[in-house]
């Protein structure tokens, strides 16, 4: 298939395949894909590793019960699959258990398992076919847009503007940070807004740039370990209506 | 963090509203839901193809003008590969 601007337009699976296509025989891109390979499943485990520590740490202030034990989850390969075809896969298990109002669906997995392109195909048949009103929410985006705000604030305040965690990442940074994020309608679509430090960014719009850059994943993991347990109660961190959220944290 | 987007989502499920939620394991095992769903990849070299694929075409998008053809489209492409793989190496 040949990239055309309406294809580039896209920014879906379809368009990252044609690409793959076209570069199958390029040493460059087997070069290239084989780094972002290895440093996303060593980002992968350091995340893993983080974020466990993280909760490990919320269990023992009791932020967290430690006897919590979530429902089951079903395994889904998606090798060979379209995203079209794992929506359908997922939409099926969900209109077989049926219910009033809305769900929440959960998909989880590694980077590069096609989660987000799922979710908007998910999104697209929810809407288009079903009749739903639907929200996608990505916890790693939020972790990324504090990341990038940790970051910038970094460039901006310190000499050299190299990372550094624990002059970013202190409780009233955090605070701070979170207060620069907001969810709601944009644009007519709900999405989380970052504005803050010079930015004003939708993650809708960002989330395969500024938010995926090397600066921002480097630094994802040291961040997402350091901003567990901070509350005590879930409503710390809520205050508005869904429509309208604004992402505060009441972080002790 | 995940107390946070916990809260978040479950309010607008009770709202009527459909949640899709993305993310790690570790993250979204704090939202009460019956439906949970893990994507795996049995090739895990795709997983960096995706990768690389997707920062490629989204940093395409931002240097094509609307009426760039195919060509032009790949000259973008295939020099910004070659800078990329120039930065990791």
């Amino acid at each position: 298939m040949t990239i055309s601007y309406d294809l580039l337009k896209k920014q879906n699976a379809e368009t990252s395949n044609a690409l793959i296509e076209h570069w199958k025989d390029s040493a460059d891109f087997i070069k290239f894909a084989k780094y972002e390979g290895e440093s996303t499943i060593e980002r992968d485990e350091e995340d893993g590793e983080k974020l466990q520590k993280g909760i490990d740490f919320a269990k023992s202030k009791g932020v967290i019960d430690p006897n919590y034990v979530p429902e089951q989850y079903v395994h889904i390969d998606v090798l060979g699959k379209t995203p079209d075809s794992v929506a359908d896969e997922i939409l099926a298990k969900v209109k077989a258990n049926p219910s009033d109002g809305g769900s929440v669906i959960v998909m989880c997995g590694l980077s590069g398992t096609g989660k987000g392109t799922t979710a908007t195909k998910l999104r697209q048949k929810l809407e288009d076919i079903e009749g739903k009103q639907v929200v996608t929410w990505s916890n790693g985006n939020i972790f990324r847009s504090v990341t990038l705000l940790a970051v910038t604030w970094c460039e901006q305040n310190l000499e050299g503007g190299a990372f550094d965690k624990d002059k970013a990442l202190t409780k009233e940074n955090l605070q701070s940070f979170m207060h620069m994020l907001s969810f709601g309608k944009f644009n007519d679509i709900y999405d989380t807004r970052i504005n803050g430090l010079g930015l004003d960014l939708l993650v809708s719009q960002v989330q395969n740039t500024e938010l995926k850059s090397p600066k921002v994943s480097k630094n994802i993991p040291t961040v997402a370990e350091m901003t567990q347990g901070t509350s005590k109660r879930k409503s710390d961190f809520l205050d508005s209506d869904p429509n309208s959220l604004v992402c505060s944290s009441k972080a002790r | 963090m995940i107390l946070f987007a916990a809260a978040a989502v479950e309010t607008m499920g009770k709202d009527g509203l459909f949640v899709l939620l993305e993310g790690r394991e570790q993250t979204v095992n704090y939202v009460r839901t019956p439906f949970r769903f893990i994507l795996e990849l049995s090739d895990p070299s795709l997983i960096g193809k995706r990768r690389a694929a997707q920062r490629l075409m989204a940093d395409a998008l931002e240097k094509v003008p609307e009426q760039a053809t195919e060509e032009d489209i790949y000259k973008v492409l295939d020099a910004r590969l070659i800078e990329m793989v120039q930065e990791v190496h």
